[in-house]
């Protein structure tokens, strides 16, 4: 339930955070920095970010989750619960023949729209009308798409932007600087070598003239790692690789591991980046892989200067079940018992929602569940697993109000038959055995509003369909999401009250972006369906651009909510 | 990130035994569609398929003035020279969206179309180039 405090001016309650985190800062310089699951030490952050660690009131949406803190969080209240009723759409723009997926979060910067679509094209769309200013199409190879229902599939969930620069990342893993007026590509750098069966789908994350990217393939034995370049160049500045190399320590011949789906969050305050990692392979044998097979299914701290590791956080030790922590780090400011706290917020394909201290790693509560939990070992003989490997949050991004002081988990019931073989599969060498969802296994989602100051559940949705595409909040006292059916929903973020509904006919795989382009605010929504959509064929997709404005055109709502 | 089923038992038709489809081709395209192809790349992986198996068969991508279009070839099957399969979009798990259907005229070349929603009809020669479906 809202608080007296919960219901202060967004503008008041902005500054308080940005006096909380620069109190927070000049703390962490006292103390040096540091961590302690890992014992490593960390360089003193710089106290510029402050303005950044809090949701400025821009018109756009230039980054990632909206502001550095990734809270997806959007200052503009024009459209709130008492009219959000009257939204509806003002332009929808498709996004080219046979493009059946859409993971892609859109930038907008000076009013324009930046999207990726499924194969890596990078499109500049205006704000206002849905035009397309310019597409830029690379050369990409695809041959490595093997995969199915997830590992190698072609998506790509969208760009970074800095100093005019837009950032992409292709499929045949090559990092590339376009122009954000033109198009024009400036750089190429090959990040990865295709034959390690490593691939990209990932969104980078530009800062203070660094692009911070990882690479995906864990089902391969790909090693991950997540690296620093050069915005200006295209060369490498670190890179930290998240478990050993193979035929050492842990890691078997041919194994590996810890790669990486979502862009690192950057906490400008601490210089710190904060970025979750996948399983370790071989994935369903773990007698191959003794000990904790660090640092996968793991938060990682790290300076953003160095990649020296801060602190790390395992959700998932031994993973045997393909439990990633796949999705996006949030950094939210709680009140904990009087005292004001930093935290991250990240939820696992466990089905657990972990709320950590960001100085040191530590839980600040017990994960909090958001869908049904139950599994044993993988066998021989076969065992369900629940959530399965599609299952709890996958890369579905997390949104935090500082108004609601929530945080809201998109998540999937679908359980999994595991079936340990020990053989190799073209597309996923290093799986080990067999995964097939059963005919008659529910496929349904929740949608769970958590409070960050005290670890319990808000609210809670049961979901008719699996939520994949994530969330996003608004001053407005709204929150967004869409499901596998096509449903975009806005909810009263204190209450979980649905409030409104548009049937876009085409699946989520990702959430909403606000901006707005003189005083008018637009709702934008990417549909097209997520791979998970395409695998368990949860309905109709293609791919298309839809902006929502108060007095647009009325969209049919969807059934109601049980 | 998870992958889906993957089983075995007894090969069905497919595009033969032998391993001669499988490796890389240029799409050196004739009839460009409705979406104006301009050329592309085929890979094909295995060329028999087994009951339940989800592993890949081929990956066909085509490349117009503005986008790259990658759609994926499933239940490979033969007639004489003729070689045919049905076009997934997606993944090899999403729907169907059209055909493939091609003629061996000699080793490590065919000459056919596929057909799908968005493009249209494209006709295309395909030469193999490499045996190895892996950069």
């Amino acid at each position: 339930m809202m608080s007296a405090k919960r219901a202060m001016p967004t503008r008041l309650r902005v500054l308080l955070l940005g006096l909380a985190v620069l109190a927070a800062t000049v703390v962490l310089a006292a103390c040096g920095g540091g961590g302690s699951s890992s014992g490593g030490s960390s360089s003193a952050g710089n106290d510029n970010g402050a303005d950044a660690a809090s949701a400025p009131e821009t018109e756009d949406w230039p980054v990632f989750g909206r502001d550095r803190d990734n809270t997806r969080f959007a200052t503009q209240d024009e459209v709130d619960t008492s009219n959000v009723g009257e939204l509806g759409e003002a332009w929808s723009t498709g996004l080219g023949p046979d493009q059946y997926l859409m993971e892609s979060f859109p930038l907008v910067l000076n009013g324009t729209v930046y999207v990726t679509t499924s194969t890596d094209e990078v499109m500049s769309i205006d704000g206002k009308t849905g035009h397309i200013n310019w597409t830029y199409t690379p050369e990409v190879d695809f041959s490595q798409s093997t995969g199915v229902g997830g590992y190698g599939i072609t998506v790509n969930r969208g760009v970074a932007a800095e100093d005019g620069k837009l950032f992409v990342l292709t499929f045949d893993n090559k990092l590339q600087a376009i122009s954000q007026k033109t198009g024009e590509r400036l750089w190429s750098s090959q990040v990865e070598d295709p034959a390690t069966g490593a691939y990209e789908s990932m969104a980078p994350t530009a800062y203070d003239g660094k692009v911070y990217v990882g690479v995906s393939g864990s089902e391969d034995g790909v090693r991950g790692k997540i690296s620093a370049y050069d915005q200006k160049t295209g060369k490498e500045i670190w890179t930290f690789y998240t478990v050993p190399k193979a035929g050492t320590k842990w890691v078997p011949k041919g194994g590996g591991g810890g790669t990486i789906y979502m862009p690192p969050t950057i906490d400008a305050a601490t210089n710190t980046v904060y970025v979750g990692t996948g399983n370790p392979a071989p994935v369903l044998v773990g007698a191959k892989r003794p000990g904790k097979n660090l640092y996968t299914d793991s938060i990682l701290a790290l300076d953003a200067d160095t990649g020296k590791l801060k602190w790390f956080h395992q959700e998932e030790a031994h993973d045997l079940w393909d439990y990633d922590a796949e999705s996006p780090v949030v950094l939210f400011n709680a009140e904990i018992e009087g005292e004001d706290v930093r935290g991250v917020a990240e939820a696992g394909k466990n089905g657990l929602l972990f709320l950590l201290n960001a100085e040191t790693g530590e839980d600040l509560f017990p994960p909090v569940g958001f869908v049904k939990r139950h599994h044993t070992p993988p066998s021989t003989k076969g065992t369900l697993e629940c959530p399965g490997a599609v299952g709890g949050s996958q890369y579905s991004p997390l949104a935090y109000s500082p108004e609601t002081q929530a945080v809201y988990v998109s998540g999937i019931n679908l359980c999994m038959y595991l079936k340990v073989t020990y053989e190799s599969h073209n597309g996923e060498k290093e799986f080990a055995g067999d995964r097939v969802v059963p005919k008659d296994t529910e496929k349904t989602g929740t949608f769970t509003a958590v409070g960050v100051d005290t670890g319990e559940v808000l609210w809670k949705h049961d979901m008719p369909t699996p939520m994949d595409g994530g969330a996003t909040a608004s001053a407005g006292g709204l929150v967004f999401t869409g499901d596998q059916q096509g449903i975009l929903y806005a909810f009263d973020a204190a209450n979980g009250d649905d409030l409104w509904q548009a049937d876009l006919k085409l699946a989520f795989g990702t959430a909403p972006v606000i901006y707005s382009i003189e005083g008018q605010e637009y709702v934008l929504a990417t549909v097209g369906g997520a791979a998970l959509t395409a695998s368990e064929e949860l309905g109709e997709i293609g791919a298309k651009v839809v902006a929502f404005k108060l007095g647009g055109k009325k969209l049919p709502a969807g059934p109601a909510l049980k | 990130m998870a992958s889906l089923a993957l089983a075995a038992g007894k090969p069905k038709e497919g595009w033969g035994s032998s391993a001669g489809f499988i490796g890389r081709y240029h799409v050196k395209v004739t009839q460009p569609g409705d979406a104006g192809v301009l050329g592309g790349e085929l890979t094909m992986f295995i060329q028999e398929e087994f009951p339940g198996s989800e592993e890949p068969a081929g990956i066909l991508k085509l490349r117009t003035k503005h986008n790259n279009d990658v759609v994926y070839l499933k239940e490979l099957k033969r007639q004489g020279q003729l070689r045919t399969a049905i076009v997934k979009g997606g993944s090899f798990l999403g729907p169907t969206i059209g055909n493939f259907k091609a003629t061996m005229k000699k080793p490590g070349v065919l000459v056919g179309r596929v057909a799908t929603k968005g493009l249209g009809t494209v006709r295309a020669v395909f030469h193999r180039y490499s045996t190895k479906p892996t950069p």
